[in-house]
């Protein structure tokens, strides 16, 4: 799938801001995600949503799982395989 | 079929229905795999061939970890083959620092004196670099060739599995439960359940918790029943698949912890009509405290793809007890009953007024007793109470546990002279039998079914930089769309109020990576502003109190204020 990290990134980052409401530009490519508690598992499905959203593309139902949220990296690179 | 040996029931729905499915993997990601009752007793046995030939002897410990393989039927029956004793922990998650994880794990390994351990292929890397005398992969001990032993004909009070509940503190607690336990278990819930043959569960629960492992993994292998098995990753990141499953399965009886009914209810992605959920004769809620606004939202939301309300059966379940305590059913539907706030805050008594009356209070009911059980209400003085009035859960049944494995700091006086337990939890039994579990007294925070408690979380922020040790306060605060609960973590520190925003950061940090859980709200709160007991001790009640009045500031927008 064709988008940068530094895309990713930006969209990883927007969403949490929305969640936490403050600024978070800590968050870079190999922050972890989950550990650091940026992102709760029940967040996922929403951000999933969002990358959608910005991918312009329906995901398949599946197509990530919270191991490809590790780090922005290990999405970035999942979303290239797909 | 008088034997209460467990394997031996395996055997049996392997001669007499060879043929039948016992469990098959659904997936997006995988190819499904399908195991027939004939093919799990073969590789059972196949394993118990491994395990005899590695030196497994009856009573050895073994220990399995990562549970989302089909050989993980194999690795487990293995062990009661020899009459050795399995145990499933929690393999380790993302959230968690794998350094964290691994020496964790080798403690426990350590404590318990475990034999050897038993992994998911995908963490053998990790397990092999591990002190342990014994360490293989599923698919190995499934592949066995040796000559096959005979089966271990164990004594019906022997132990034959330990379960571990989560979080670090529970993580040091073993329940031993015995064939005969498990067994007699297995017949009493179905009394209720009534399942057969024509059954089909579908499950996404991780194995190392009580609901995913007895509910739907060991019962409906002792009854003869089918499972469609989802895996706890996928599932989470894509919810409707358990619709999907159920609607291609034509599933029959699903295990949901409550936060569950409002996730599916919130973010599955459902077309109108698009999946078939009519198959589905029980969908139980079990292991977190029910709300009806979680169950009404998912019959709200999934009564267009058939789902009937009459399926929406409830449950009180603990792993002491090997599962079930109470359960409704068919003949004896959950109970949702409004009750007068006045009385139930000030008295603890459950006092029914009209749903319209202002400010009552919506309870349902867990259900009843299950034959075999006993169920009693006792206040702080231990004397039992009567119906509608709120006290300490006390059960007694023929399938308690026989103690915590190598815990006799904790095992002398679990029962009291009559045989009861006290399960540290809160409720009360109405005029017709059912019963309300209305909260728990050790403070114990159930975050997505999952157990927390709060003084591991405490410890560890204890050492959080920033934070003034031994001033540091946690406690779970209801999430209304959720259906489940948040932790929440106070701390004061002597650092200037500038760092504030810093040190809670590292607070919600450090609390993931070692307990596994998310942090909802952490903050920092001026010097001796933290609420303490008559005893001088942090009041975690009162802390609660107080930051839902907003006396720490304003709640988050997702917290609900009134429980």
């Amino acid at each position: 799938m064709n988008m940068s990290l530094d895309a990713i990134l930006k969209i990883v980052r927007e969403f949490v801001e929305r969640k936490r409401g403050k600024s978070v530009q800590t968050i870079g490519a190999s922050t972890a995600l989950l550990r650091d508690g940026y992102l709760d598992s029940f967040a996922l499905v929403e951000l999933i949503a969002d990358l959608e959203k910005h991918l312009n593309t329906r995901l398949e139902d599946g197509a990530l799982i919270p191991e490809d949220f590790e780090t922005p990296e290990t999405l970035y690179n999942r979303l290239q395989e797909l | 079929m008088s034997s209460e040996n467990l394997i031996d029931r395996v055997i049996c729905h392997a001669e007499r229905t060879p043929e039948r499915t016992c469990v098959q993997t659904f997936s997006r990601r995988t190819k499904p795999e399908l195991r027939t009752f004939a093919q799990i007793a073969a590789s059972a046995a196949r394993a118990g061939s491994f395990y005899h030939e590695e030196g497994l002897r009856a009573g050895d410990v073994v220990v399995l970890c990562g549970t989302h393989h089909i050989d993980f039927y194999a690795a487990w029956l293995g062990c009661l083959w020899l009459g050795a004793i399995p145990t499933v922990l929690a393999e380790p998650s993302v959230r968690i620092a794998k350094e964290i994880y691994w020496t964790r794990l080798s403690e426990l390994l350590m404590r318990i004196g475990a034999w050897g351990l038993a992994v998911d292929p995908k963490l053998q890397v990790e397990a092999s670099l591990l002190a342990v005398p014994h360490t293989f992969r599923y698919d190995q001990i499934a592949a066995g060739a040796g000559p096959i032993p005979p089966h271990a004909n164990c004594r019906p009070e022997s132990t034959a599995l330990l379960q571990h509940s989560s979080g670090t503190t529970g993580l040091h607690k073993g329940v031993m439960l015995s064939h005969e336990a498990v067994w007699r278990h297995a017949e009493s819930y179905n009394r209720d359940l009534k399942m057969g043959p024509a059954d089909v569960i579908a499950t996404w629960l991780p194995l190392y918790h009580d609901m995913g492992f007895i509910a739907c993994f060991l019962t409906p292998l002792l009854l003869g029943v089918e499972v469609v098995w989802l895996s706890p990753f996928e599932w989470v990141a894509n919810p409707a698949l358990l619709l999907d499953a159920v609607s291609r399965h034509r599933a029959t009886l699903a295990w949901l912890p409550n936060f569950a009914f409002a996730f599916l209810a919130q973010r599955a992605k459902a077309a109108t009509g698009q999946f078939d959920l009519s198959s589905l004769r029980a969908l139980i809620n079990c292991s977190e405290p029910v709300s009806q606004e979680a169950m009404q939202a998912f019959v709200n939301r999934f009564a267009c793809h058939g789902f009937s309300p009459a399926a929406l059966q409830t449950c009180y379940a603990m792993a002491e007890n090997v599962f079930a305590v109470t359960t409704s059913s068919d003949e004896c539907p959950p109970r949702i009953r409004h009750v007068d706030r006045e009385f139930w805050h000030n008295e603890h008594r459950s006092v029914t007024v009209e749903a319209s009356q202002a400010g009552a209070i919506t309870h349902v009911s867990n259900g009843k007793c299950l034959a075999e059980c006993d169920l009693r209400i006792v206040g702080d003085d231990g004397q039992q109470l009567p119906a509608g009035h709120a006290g300490q859960i006390l059960i007694r049944s023929p399938f308690l546990f026989n103690g915590y494995f190598r815990r006799d700091d904790l095992n002398p006086g679990l029962f009291d002279a009559a045989g009861f337990f006290n399960t540290g939890d809160l409720g009360y039994v109405d005029e017709a039998g059912h019963v309300y579990v209305t909260g728990r007294m050790k403070d114990l925070i159930i975050v997505g079914g999952k157990n927390i408690y709060p003084q591991d979380v405490e410890q560890i922020v204890n050492e959080v930089h920033g934070v003034h040790a031994g001033r540091v306060v946690s406690f779970g605060v209801p999430l209304r769309d959720l259906g489940t609960e948040g932790l929440v973590v106070l701390v004061e520190s002597d650092e200037p109020e500038d760092f504030w925003l810093e040190i809670a950061e590292r607070v919600r940090t450090a609390v993931p990576a070692r307990l596994d859980t998310d942090v909802a709200d952490a903050r920092v709160v001026p010097r001796g502003q933290l609420r303490k007991s008559t005893s001088g001790k942090l009041a975690r009640g009162g802390n609660r109190e107080w930051y839902l009045d907003g006396k720490f500031g304003k709640i988050p927008a997702g917290v609900s204020s009134n429980p």
